[in-house]
């Protein structure tokens, strides 16, 4: 897809490192390590969408997974007690059951993906303007039932952080 | 194959001058901050090292060197030695796409903008990395309340923006300098005013000055998230904050006062303004928000934290709202 030898170093590189990460992300012991790991994992994503030049999804890979999700996961670890993980070893009974569940996965992603075609065709505009063009006019109606559901999630998630009368007595 | 590392070396060369000099600049920042506060409390501020303390930031360096490197016995050691790095990293990278002269710029980037809020978000896990790691009361409240406040606030500064894509029509930094070139006043000061007040309190808030410097509050958390810190790490903590302080007023600078352009009315009453280099102007905005975060230190007593957490939700994106509803109703009937 792309001939200059410097971008292919740069992406060996991202997709060496990103499986390294991804293990690490689900072995180390310490989730604070995890989530640790995470952040550089999510860093490297961000950057193999630079590097197809989809600059948009990059930036909105960092603000919405670094800047938001995962910083919700961080705050919730944080404040949690993990000195009694640490002492217990590695959840190896589940390690089967785990194996088993990324086999079958991979093998229902790969058969979607063996036969789909790629093109990489150099985009003419920039990918913000077309990615902006495409979310209003065809895929309006999901555009904009998401943005329903993330409504009723946003009133959910008051309601539910919200005290009841009866508490506050 | 030449010409591939001629590229090479040119942006290397390019990021090492751009970052060499901004380093110098963020070093006589903190000789700035000392000598402004200095003298809103009447004092002189550094006097000693150097004719009027002019050569304090470079001692001061070197004493953060040359300092023993404690790493406290009960620590998390690797995440307690890399959290500062993700921290410098972050505020340094924050400057790839900050353009700071016409064609001054590393990776002129169609969506430079919105990298630099994604990248200040980043930041702000050094910061709570550091406060869980240090395994401290102290810090590692600093490093919560630190993550609470960035999150929050992060809402406000990138809403506070959105008025000022909506009249540039692009994320691209130089094009938002160039849209603004183009009206008489050269500057979204004065239609986004509401945008630009909102983008000033949220940047205290996110680079953690006063008076929103709750994170490190002296008076109730000792130093707050560095307080295990010391020597070289410290030092990187340091320039982190005084490096988002400096990309938070060049994002002011071009996203409101016009960049690197000198207002066009102005440039033709007095026809001689032309000859100032772009830079020159490009500096004198970002050092104006500079002074103008000392002079608020100098000036503001310390937010209580439900007091700011107030301010973020229930005053700056409600106002931030309403700018952009505003911003694109004048679009719309243009």
């Amino acid at each position: 897809m792309n001939n200059s030898p410097v971008e292919q170093v740069f992406l060996t590189y991202f997709y060496i490192s990103l499986t390294v990460l991804s293990i690490a992300v689900i072995s180390s012991r310490n989730i604070i390590h995890s989530a640790f790991f995470l952040l550089i994992l999510l860093l490297h994503v961000a950057a193999v969408f630079l590097m197809l030049n989809a600059e948009f999804l990059m930036v909105i890979q960092i603000i919405v997974y670094v800047g938001g999700v995962l910083a919700l996961f961080v705050f919730a670890i944080m404040v949690m007690n993990i000195k009694e993980e640490l002492r217990h070893r590695r959840f190896v009974k589940f390690a089967g059951a785990g194996l088993l569940t990324g086999l079958l996965f991979f093998a229902v992603f790969y058969s979607v993906v063996k036969n789909s075609r790629y093109d990489f065709v150099t985009p003419i505009t920039s990918d913000t303007v077309s990615f902006g063009r495409l979310l209003f006019s065809y895929y309006l109606l999901p555009f904009e039932i998401l943005s329903l559901v993330l409504l009723v999630a946003m009133v959910a998630g008051i309601i539910i952080a919200k005290k009841y009368p009866r508490e506050e007595k | 194959m030449i010409e591939t590392l001629y590229v090479i070396f040119v942006s290397i060369l390019k990021t090492a001058l751009y970052f060499g000099i901004l380093l110098l600049h963020v070093a006589y920042a903190t000789y700035a901050e000392r000598k402004v506060i200095g003298h809103i409390q009447l004092r002189l501020g550094p006097m000693v090292v150097g004719p009027h303390g002019i050569l304090q930031p470079i001692a001061d360096v070197v004493k953060l060197i040359f300092k023993e490197d404690i790493i406290p016995s009960n620590v998390d050691k690797r995440v307690f030695a890399i959290a500062p790095i993700i921290s410098l990293t972050a505020a340094l990278s924050t400057f790839a796409v900050i353009p700071v002269d016409k064609n001054f710029v590393i990776s002129d980037m169609s969506v430079g903008l919105l990298y630099v809020l994604g990248i200040a978000g980043v930041g702000t896990y050094g910061i709570i990395f550091g406060g869980w790691a240090s395994n401290s009361k102290y810090a590692f409240l600093g490093g919560l309340r630190s993550a609470a406040q960035m999150i929050s606030y992060e809402v406000a500064l990138a809403m506070s923006l959105v008025g000022v894509v909506l009249m540039a029509e692009s994320f691209n930094l130089s094009e938002i300098v160039n849209k603004q070139n183009e009206l008489w006043y050269g500057m979204f000061l004065f239609p986004q005013i509401l945008g630009y007040f909102v983008f000033i309190v949220a940047a205290l808030a996110e680079t953690n000055r006063l008076p929103f410097d709750l994170p490190e509050a002296e008076t109730e958390l000792v130093a707050g998230y560095f307080v295990e810190y010391s020597g070289i790490r410290f030092s990187f903590y340091y320039l982190a904050e005084y490096l988002a302080m400096f990309s938070m007023s060049a994002l002011a600078a071009i996203c409101f006062w016009g960049g690197w352009t000198a207002p066009p009315v102005l440039i033709k009453i007095f026809p001689i303004l032309s000859l100032i280099p772009g830079i020159v102007w490009f500096l004198l905005k970002v050092y104006f928000h500079i002074f103008l975060f000392f002079w608020l230190r100098g000036t503001l007593p310390r937010y209580r934290y439900d007091q700011l957490m107030a301010i973020g939700w229930k005053v700056l994106i409600p106002l931030a709202l309403f700018n952009i509803v505003i911003t694109s109703l004048i679009k719309y009937y243009q």
